[in-house]
């Protein structure tokens, strides 16, 4: 009795898939692109190991002293300003103070180019020394920040670098200031001019903005291969079982457009979590597109799709499906 | 994350403040820029594409990166600065972006302007952002330093000397208060807030309430360019100040914006019952 009832199922199931699985060779199969639009595939993390870092550039150069800011030498409004930074800052903020200028007063810029004096303290011990920094020799300002960038490249803390320079900006040794600022700017730090008197002023400072690339952490991020996607008609899928897996027809979500059995389906797309759309009726001889808008991220998670007929006859196919 | 309603702003604000928006854009190599990161919709979609669904994925893409930006700005400036000008990509009259990218220019230049009189005893910055964000503001080097301003040796201490006893001469500060409150109406918003902190500075010490009056005004201008600037806090800060300086001061509701009067009455809420703030705060 069991074995009969078994073998009864057995036709019936066969029976039901034929009747199932015909919409595959029902009619012309349709063409059906799938694409899933996602956003970042995890949240990316920026983990700094220390905490901003501040970089004081006081430019003791004998332009200086020439140069003069509202009737003050500009040595003076330099010493002080830096003073101020200095005095601002958290009690706890890691400050450098590198002092731009040749060993001695009367050097020239061949002498030693980039020639920093640089000292690390709490800000106020370094406040006071700003205020009371000497005059130096000739030196080159851009110079003297490529040293900066080497330094702070070495101990790999340039993004986390925030420099202020001050300075009349009044290049005497003939090297290229917008450089050496791209240099730290692309590698991420950012700067700071405080302007004190001067000439002029190099355009390019200001329209420094680090480059359009996407920062590291989201650019390191794997993308994970399109998809798989499973057509399965509708038929198949209320017997259920192995007649649905009989049926079903594979294929990526790569948006390239594959040929799938016309008829009512079930389109599930192998996300996480996964996603079934349908039934959908995937028209013979059109072309249509299921796009899926994917942000497991946000909060909450969104995921919405939309499927377009895109043609009605369509002239060809982009690839097949497997 | 998303702009303010539009309906949020008085009208006379609007153009101006539009203007003020797309003058603060980066030009055009923020628009040759607008390249797809990897893994992203290519051509770049904005907001507006008239596929709704790249329009859907652009919104969801640049609230994602809006979020990511946003809490990035001190620790790393620059990728906070290339993630603000990425959203304005995708959403071009994002106003949290557009002053996102301003705040994290990575190049910023100031020209340090001396002011007569003497040196101010600042008061400490609260924190790091706060310091670095005040790095340009005008300078008092006293008398002290008039040997400097002859050119011979300057001595080195930028805070010798007191304050100079002088009559109140309220012109430099007036001058500067009007300019900044002009600025302001005209959405030139960082213009305005560098006026009103020239003011500060030009505004004689004392606590008549002349000097106090002025005080206030000060802090409203200074709060209401902190507002559209994005800078919130700092904003309810500055207005803390105002009621401070004048318990009576009040702002004009029907030309102020909801936004800014939203921080007036939230400052005013700290000024009245600070124990109230300090649970607040003590919550969260």
């Amino acid at each position: 009795m069991t074995a009969r009832r078994s073998a009864f199922s057995l036709v019936a199931l066969s029976l039901l898939a034929a009747c199932a699985t015909p919409s595959r060779s029902a009619g012309p199969p349709g063409l059906l692109a799938v694409e899933v639009l996602s956003g970042q595939p995890s949240i990316p993390s920026w983990q700094p190991a220390t905490p901003p870092r501040v970089e004081v550039v006081l430019d003791t150069t004998p332009s200086m002293t020439r140069t003069r800011v509202d009737g003050t030498q500009g040595l003076v409004a330099a010493r002080a300003a830096a003073a101020r930074t200095l005095r601002d800052l958290p009690p706890d903020t890691r400050a450098t103070l590198h002092l731009v200028g040749g060993p001695r007063r009367g050097t020239t810029c061949s002498d030693l180019p980039g020639a920093l004096v640089s000292e690390s303290a709490p800000p106020a011990v370094l406040a006071a020394d700003a205020a009371s920094a000497p005059e130096r020799g000739e030196d080159s300002l851009s110079a003297s920040l490529g040293r900066l960038a080497d330094s702070l490249e070495g101990a790999g803390e340039t993004p986390r670098a925030r420099i202020v320079v001050f300075s009349d900006l009044s290049s005497d040794c003939g090297e290229d200031l917008c450089a050496a600022a791209s240099r730290l700017v692309d590698a991420g730090a950012t700067i700071d001019w405080v302007v004190v008197g001067g000439d002029g002023l190099p355009g390019c400072l200001e329209a420094l903005d680090g480059g359009a690339e996407p920062p590291r952490p989201i650019a390191s991020q794997a993308r994970s291969a399109p998809p798989r996607v499973s057509v399965t008609p509708r038929d198949a899928m209320l017997v259920g079982g192995e007649v649905a897996a009989a049926a079903r027809v594979e294929g990526v979500g790569d948006g390239v457009a594959a040929p799938y059995p016309s008829g009512l389906a079930f389109v599930g797309i192998d996300l996480s979590p996964p996603l079934t759309v349908g039934p959908v009726a995937i028209a013979p001889d059109a072309r249509q597109r299921l796009r899926v808008v994917d942000f497991q991220n946000a909060s909450p998670p969104v995921r919405e799709w939309q499927i377009d007929l895109e043609s009605a006859a369509p002239a060809t196919q982009d690839a097949p499906a497997q | 994350m998303r702009s303010p309603p539009p309906h949020l702003l008085p009208l006379p604000l609007l153009v101006p403040l539009a203007l003020w928006t797309s003058l603060l854009a980066p030009p055009a190599r923020a628009a040759v820029a607008c390249e797809p990161w990897p893994g992203e919709v290519s051509p770049l979609p904005t907001v507006s594409d008239p596929d709704r669904v790249n329009a859907r994925w652009a919104q969801l893409r640049s609230l994602e990166l809006s979020q990511l930006a946003a809490p990035l700005e001190l620790i790393a400036t620059v990728d906070a600065h290339r993630l603000w000008s990425h959203v304005l990509c995708l959403d071009p009259e994002n106003s949290d972006a557009k002053s996102g990218v301003y705040r994290t220019r990575p190049s910023r230049v100031h020209a340090l302007a001396i002011l007569p009189g003497a040196p101010v005893e600042d008061e400490p910055a609260p924190d790091l952002a706060s310091a670095l964000a005040s790095i340009g503001r005008p300078l008092r080097l006293g008398s002290s330093f008039a040997a400097s301003r002859s050119g011979r040796a300057a001595p080195p201490s930028v805070d010798a000397g007191g304050p100079a006893a002088r009559a109140p001469d309220f012109g430099p500060a007036d001058r500067q208060l009007a300019q900044a409150e002009t600025l302001n109406r005209q959405a030139r918003f960082e213009e305005a807030l560098a006026a009103a902190e020239k003011a500060r500075s030009a505004l004689p010490v004392g606590w008549t309430p002349d000097v106090q009056r002025r005080r206030a005004r000060i802090e409203a201008a200074a709060a209401t360019a902190q507002v559209a600037l994005g800078r919130e806090s700092e904003a309810r800060k500055s207005f803390g100040q105002a009621l401070r300086a004048d318990p009576s001061f009040r702002l004009d509701v029907g030309s102020t914006s909801p936004k800014v009067m939203r921080a007036f009455d939230a400052a005013k809420s700290a000024v009245d019952d600070p124990s109230a703030q300090e649970a607040q705060g003590g919550a969260r």
